[in-house]
């Protein structure tokens, strides 16, 4: 199988600054991979990369099998939808979209034709003749949506395209992007800081911190599986529990400060020094009042949400803090003692040296 | 408009009415006393009470003359080639100089000095430059052979000597407002372009200029107004010789004024210059408004 888009050791140093440390990363072709990270972290980097607008330190990009890595931006067959749209406010909608195909020298009746065609996918025909200024939010994003797929390329970029959006329209743009990318098929780079985007749009999700990949996996494998603390810290939301522990067995991990004992759903294989981190997604802490309630929470605000509740207190014994997701409404627990017991499934340990993750 | 939105208003016009009474005045006073002045017959330094009604008389003897109506296409002339050249010199050396030219920060501020130099102080720097005998024009034409020119006694050297001089002069106050343009550009808008297949001519042409047009339109207009009143330099550089070969507009009612003590025929020369320079402005502003929403997007 060709890679749609394959990044070889590729690195990007500004001065002294290592930006983008020895990064490989292959997308299938039609792939939709989505990089995420903190701010700052070269996820934009990475892409102007990919788009030519920046060039590389080291390593090589390959475009279907061919080397782009000294080409122009426009000889890569790339189209890139930018943040803040960087649509041409001096043209209408229609010039926008068709300025790439005039420059190729198209001819006239397939630039309409094909203008009509993203314009009607888009369902932007009624503003072809207007100008950016004339635009919502929304519908600026959707012409710079059109001016990416009149192109027609192998690869889309995106880079962080909804974040000028509100709540609202960004939820509705994302399910619009995740339906356009069925219908065209083609690879493509998204960049978010947003971890619901990358939840919901990536077929695999590539996580990065300083310029370095940490993990590389379905949206499924880094939530089930983190490779590292980073990951698990990184994805999910409320933000995974993190305990410090000691191993005493090959499945019994004592909990610091408390005299809790967790048991392993399975032994530990990979070796590790005995001073690990035991991490609980909040849903995987359950209110429990039985005997199996191993830890005992003192909770200090209750949220609300609906159809559940988010418990944020510490930990009694430790002063750590510990966060809960129950279901119902338990908003009159603020301020109460509560003892949570531990789903295994939920369960991840950490080398607290390496930050590796010990079972998966 | 409710009541009170009503009343608000009527009391926020009565906060800015001195401020704008008082920019009135200051802007129409001059304008009005000039035109007023037209119609009278008045020698300066005699009373005003001694002035002497004159109707229609100066407006009739300054339209018929001549003099006014050549003066007025010197004026046209010397505008329009200064201005064109000064606007394709100013956006070249911006466009020249844009980007991360090493030393381009001391570059930028040797090409705004001559914008700061007073207009009197130039006239004097460019008449001895164009000096005949001692001038360093002739100096450094003479390295290459080529015979020495009497530059401000010939009738068209001398034209393209206040050319050259308000060319100097002018085209920094061009370069300075093409490069804050280009400077507000938004990068990403380039950088699309590249990505469309723009290269520097499609870039430049269709993208970069477009995206300053108002710029452009509001340097042109102040360019060509101000070259319209241009005095002082011509005054000292040629005194509007030979002939009247340099002799513009302004210079031209001076000379009506100060030496033909005709105050009211001066008077009625600058209101045909008023009207030149308003139509001017008026034309530049339809073309793309400054004042309007810019159509950027920032
Ligand atoms: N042209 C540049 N020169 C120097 N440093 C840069 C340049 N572009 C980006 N950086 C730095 O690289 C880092 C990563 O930037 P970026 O890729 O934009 O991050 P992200 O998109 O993940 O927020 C930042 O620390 C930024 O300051
Ligand atoms: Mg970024």
């Amino acid at each position: 199988m060709t890679a749609g888009l394959e990044l070889i050791g590729v690195t990007k140093r500004f001065g002294a600054n290592t930006i983008v440390d020895g990064v490989d990363l292959a997308a299938v072709a039609g792939e939709f991979l989505v990089l995420v990270g903190a701010s700052g972290c070269g996820k934009s980097t990475i892409l102007r990369m990919i788009a030519g607008l920046e060039t590389v330190t080291a390593g090589r990009i390959l475009i279907k099998g061919r080397d782009v890595t000294g080409a122009r931006p426009d000889e890569r067959d790339i189209a890139m939808v930018f943040q803040n749209y960087a649509l041409y406010p001096h043209m209408s909608v229609a010039e926008n979209m068709s300025f790439a195909l005039s420059l190729t020298r198209t001819p006239k009746d397939e630039i309409t034709r094909r203008v009509a065609a993203a314009a009607r996918i888009l369902g932007i025909e009624a503003l072809l003749s207007r100008k950016p200024k004339a635009l919502s939010g929304g519908q600026r994003q959707r012409v710079a949506m059109g001016r990416a797929i009149v192109r027609e390329p192998s690869v889309f970029l995106f880079d962080e395209p909804l974040s000028n959006l509100d709540a609202k329209l960004r939820a509705q743009m994302r399910v619009e992007l995740a339906l356009l990318h069925k219908r065209l098929g083609k690879t493509t780079v998204y960049v978010t800081h947003d971890q619901v985007e990358a939840m919901t749009l990536a077929d695999r999700i590539v996580i990065l911190e300083r310029g370095v990949i940490q993990q590389i996996g379905t949206p499924g494998e880094v939530f089930n599986r983190p490779r590292n603390l980073f990951v698990a810290g990184f994805i999910g939301s409320p933000v995974m529990n993190m305990f410090k522990g000691t191993l005493t067995g090959a499945d019994c991990v004592e909990l610091a400060g408390t005299r809790a004992v967790v048991r392993l759903p399975h032994p530990v294989t990979k070796r590790s020094a005995p001073a690990v981190v035991v991490g609980v997604r909040p849903q995987g802490l359950a209110l429990s009042d039985t005997a199996d309630a191993i830890l005992r929470m003192h909770v200090k605000v209750a949220e609300y949400l609906g159809t559940e509740t988010v418990l944020n207190g510490t930990l009694s014994g430790s002063d750590e803090p510990v966060t809960s997701v129950a279901v119902g409404d338990h908003g009159d627990l603020a301020g109460r003692e509560v003892g949570l017991s531990i789903d295994p499934h939920h369960l991840h340990l950490f080398d607290a040296e390496s930050q590796l993750n010990l079972i998966h | 408009m409710s009541a009170v939105a009503n009343k608000n208003a009527r009391v926020a016009w009565l906060f800015v009415l001195p401020a704008i009474v008082i920019m009135a005045a200051a802007c129409l006073y001059p304008v009005i006393s000039a035109v007023r002045l037209g119609f009278y017959e008045w020698s300066m330094g005699t009373p005003w009470s001694q002035a002497r009604w004159a109707g229609l008389t100066s407006f009739q003897i300054a339209y018929t003359e001549p003099a006014v109506w050549s003066s007025l296409w010197t004026t046209l002339k010397f505008a329009s080639v200064s201005v064109t050249a000064e606007m394709a010199l100013g956006i070249g050396l911006a466009l020249a100089l844009e980007g991360n030219i090493r030393g381009q920060a001391a570059f930028r501020t040797l090409f705004i000095l001559p914008m700061m130099v007073a207009p009197i102080a130039v006239g004097l720097t460019w008449r001895y430059l164009f000096d005949a005998q001692f001038g360093l024009i002739n100096a450094v034409l003479g390295v290459f052979g080529v015979a020495a020119k009497g530059w401000l006694a010939d009738e068209s050297l001398a034209f393209a000597a206040i050319i050259i001089a308000d060319i100097w002069q002018w085209t920094p106050f061009v370069f300075i407002m093409v490069v804050a343009g280009l400077a507000n550009v938004d990068g990403s808008i380039l950088e699309a372009a590249r990505i469309d297949g723009a290269r520097w001519w499609t870039m430049t042409m269709r993208v970069k200029l477009p995206m300053i047009a108002h710029v452009l339109a509001i340097t042109l207009v102040m360019r060509l107004i101000d070259a319209f009143r241009v005095l002082e330099v011509i005054y000292v550089l040629t005194f509007g010789g030979p002939g009247a070969s340099t002799e513009v507009l302004s210079l031209h009612i001076y000379k009506t004024a100060f030496i033909g003590q005709k105050l009211g025929a001066a008077s009625a020369i600058s209101v045909l210059l008023l009207a030149v320079v308003m139509v001017l402005t008026w034309l530049a502003l339809r073309m793309s408004n400054p004042l309007a929403d810019s159509e950027g997007d920032r």
